[in-house]
């Protein structure tokens, strides 16, 4: 389970067959039409590494704001949108499975332990 | 009044009168005794004073002022043109155009043009006292009579209502008033005025020296008429209806306009592929109309921003003469096809590009004089920039007649940075041009051992890519060198080929699209390990798009193959697709270019059904 933090996330949208792109890396599934918009979708399993078990075309598209830019992260599915007090987050702690780079924060909610994205280096090796 | 409103006005206005100074000077230095140049500087200058002074420009309005009163002498013969004096000019020139770019931004100063006006003073020998930053003199003349034999009229004409024959009437009065003077710009034009509709007032244009009374009497005599009205045409005036109208309107307006028409165009293809799904009658009328308006918007639009080249064009003559006086270089400097027209957008990229090539020629291509006399050429290089319309794009020529690029010297230069084999003893064609846009390839050592400095030709190719256009080169050694830039149209929307590959889309401009071809299998051959085939008897190298860009299963083995000829001047290339859908308008949108992604896409599109489709480039495909 992992979390992006609200303020970063413009828009979720059901997610709709992306335009191939030749030569991306794996996780970048492709090109989607958001009203007029052309946005790179970024497969947001394949990017943490883990295994994907998503077909294309199929789940949710999250949108974040990068450098201005709106990127795609294709999720199998948003859960809820939780309120965490900045200080029940653990900074940085690792987590087995997960690169330590990619962590922004752990915390929990409802039980369950999620893992914060830090989204630049997420997407760094993917997109300029 | 605000006069932070009329400010940017104030400069683009006066930079069209800068443009004319510097050309009408490049003119009189061309011919020092002709008597036009300077009659028109004149006028340009005291504009500029004139615009200057209302906005309360001191140091303008003051520089300006002197300027004339130089200008004032040579025009009355009372000193001669030296080139001296023209380099004064050409000075001033200069001076006037920092003064109003400091004027509008704020910074109004008379000190830093205090030697300049001193010694246009000196010149003009007029010790003037010093002028009163911000008011206008009033010692200039308002106007100047036209220049050339005879003073221009307007005369407006009208028959009386009753006249018959009012065609013929109108024949006969023009007929008197050429054995006064030249007539010109006759509206309406004679032919009009034998039909039906004729209404008897008339207008043209009279050269001629003799007194109203004395035109008024002539038209007389043809009989019939009514009323002659003679205007005292000055030289900005032109006959009611001949100019055509215009404002000026701020670039982003436009530009926002056309993103707005983009989306109208791709709604309109959403649209389309609609109602072909849902047959309906009714629907099917108001979709189409909606098609035909979106169309006809789109096109009125595109034409709104194109722009003649010359507006760019204009400053190059100036340019290259300062560069070649610089360098001590003799060029004669030529601009062909100034009227071709590019969107706005197109042409401001441009013109960095081109002025790198310019100073190329003049500093590395064109010889010094006297080495193109050892070797047998003129002593003055030609040097020519010019605009040529192509099907569907404009062609950007840069030759000049010099050294041409030394290819001994490009090949142990490519040898030395690992660009060639160590032991290529030739370069060909393409291995050239691959090699002179390699980026950080310094050729200038290379080519002229004269100057250090990068020639950067890369940039340029660069430039023309992100355009979607290409570059090309041609040079003979001793012969001279010439630069293509082929480039779209516009940009934002363009004529493209959808291609089928494997179940994917890609669309095609067709700037660089000859012709397509649908061979049969047997007919491509492997020459040199290349699969090619024989198109009116020349090798066409093929590039099966399917192996380029991966993807989904190649389709089942076609009794013909659709490939589309791309063709960059010499060069031609055969992309081999699955098979050719269509040809449509599309819309270029940028997108987020994921690392690692393949070099042959300058953008993507919105197709109809709302699916997005990556933008071939031919470029890159060749």
């Amino acid at each position: 389970m992992f979390a992006l933090e609200a303020g970063a996330v413009q828009e979720i949208l059901p997610a709709t067959p992306p335009t191939r792109i030749p030569g991306a890396p794996e996780a970048v599934r492709g090109l989607v039409n958001v009203r007029g918009t052309l946005v790179t979708v970024i497969d947001a399993a394949e990017a943490i590494g883990l295994p994907s078990g998503l077909a294309t075309g199929s789940g949710t598209v999250i949108l974040v704001e990068r450098r201005s830019r709106p990127v795609g992260l294709a999720v199998d599915e948003v859960l809820d949108l939780v309120s965490v007090a900045s200080a029940s987050l653990d900074d940085r702690a690792s987590l087995p499975g997960v690169r330590p780079d990619l962590v922004r924060a752990v915390g929990s909610a409802a039980g369950q332990t999620f893992v914060q994205l830090e989204t630049d280096v997420l997407l760094e090796p993917l997109l300029p | 009044m605000d006069v932070r409103q009329y400010a940017d006005l104030f400069l683009t206005e006066s930079r069209d009168h800068l443009t004319a100074f510097n050309h009408l000077l490049l003119e009189w230095e061309r011919d020092p005794a002709a008597p036009e140049p300077v009659g028109g500087i004149f006028r340009a200058v005291h504009t500029i004073k004139g615009m200057a002074a209302t906005m309360g420009y001191g140091a303008v309005a003051d520089l300006s002022h002197r300027i004339e009163n130089l200008l004032d002498v040579l025009r009355r013969g009372e000193k001669p043109a030296t080139p001296a004096t023209l380099e004064l000019l050409f000075k001033s020139a200069d001076a006037l155009d920092r003064a109003i770019a400091d004027a509008v931004a704020g910074k109004d100063a008379a000190a830093p043009l205090q030697a300049l006006i001193a010694q246009l003073d000196r010149e003009a020998g007029t010790g003037a006292a010093p002028a009163t930053p911000g008011r206008q003199r009033p010692s200039a003349p308002v106007m100047m009579p036209e220049a050339g034999p005879g003073r221009g009229r307007t005369v407006r004409v009208a028959l009386r209502p009753q006249a018959a024959l009012k065609g013929a009437r109108a024949i006969l009065a023009i007929r008197k008033a050429e054995a006064l003077g030249a007539v010109s710009a006759v509206a309406p034009a004679p032919a009009a005025m034998e039909t039906e509709g004729f209404d008897g007032t008339f207008s043209f244009r009279l050269d001629s020296e003799a007194d109203a009374v004395v035109v008024e009497e002539a038209l007389r005599a043809a009989g019939d008429v009514d009323t002659v009205e003679v205007a005292e045409e000055l030289h900005e005036v032109v006959a009611e209806g001949v100019r055509a109208r215009h404002i000026r309107v701020d670039l982003r307006r436009l530009d926002e306009l056309m993103n707005q028409i983009g989306e109208l165009v791709i709604a309109r293809g959403r649209l389309a592929s609609l109602t072909s799904r849902l047959a309906e009658p009714d629907l099917d009328e108001v979709a189409l109309q909606i098609g035909r308006l979106a169309g006809r918007l789109q096109s009125e639009i595109i034409q709104a921003r194109m722009t003649p080249v010359w507006q760019v064009f204009d400053r190059f003559p100036r340019m290259v003469r300062d560069l070649a006086k610089q360098m001590g270089k003799q060029v004669a400097f030529r601009v062909e096809g100034k009227e071709i027209e590019l969107d706005r957008t197109i042409l401001d990229e441009l013109a960095d590009p081109l002025v790198h090539l310019l100073r190329n020629a003049v500093d590395h291509g064109i010889e010094p004089s006297e080495d193109r006399v050892a070797r047998g050429k003129p002593a003055v290089g030609q040097l020519v920039v010019a605009a040529v319309r192509e099907r569907s794009s404009v062609a950007i020529r840069v030759s000049d007649d010099g050294r041409g690029v030394n290819r001994a010297a490009v090949l142990a230069r490519a040898r030395e940075m690992g660009l060639v084999a160590a032991d290529q003893q030739e370069l060909g064609e393409q291995e050239l041009f691959r090699v002179l846009t390699r980026s950080g390839f310094s050729t200038a050592r290379a080519v002229t051992d004269v100057s250090g400095r990068g020639v950067g030709i890369d940039v340029v190719s660069t430039a023309a890519r992100a355009l979607g256009g290409s570059l090309e080169i041609r040079t003979e050694e001793g012969k001279g060198t010439t630069f293509t830039l082929r480039l779209p149209v516009t940009l934002a929307i363009v004529r493209a080929l959808l291609a089928r590959v494997g179940s994917e889309l890609y669309a095609l401009p067709l700037t660089h699209v000859a012709e397509t071809v649908d061979p049969k299998p047997e007919e491509i051959h492997r020459v040199q390990g290349r699969e090619t085939v024989l198109l009116r008897g020349r090798l066409l190298p093929l590039v099966r798009l399917h192996e380029v860009l991966g993807g989904s299963a190649a389709a089942p083995a076609a009794q013909r193959l659709p490939v589309i000829v791309l063709e960059m001047g010499e060069r031609r290339t055969g992309v081999v697709v699955d098979a050719l859908v269509g040809q449509q308008e599309i819309v270029v949108k940028n997108f987020e270019a994921p690392r690692g992604m393949l070099p042959l896409f300058s953008g993507a599109t919105i197709l109809g059904d709302g699916v997005p489709a990556l933008i071939l480039d031919a470029g890159g495909l060749m």
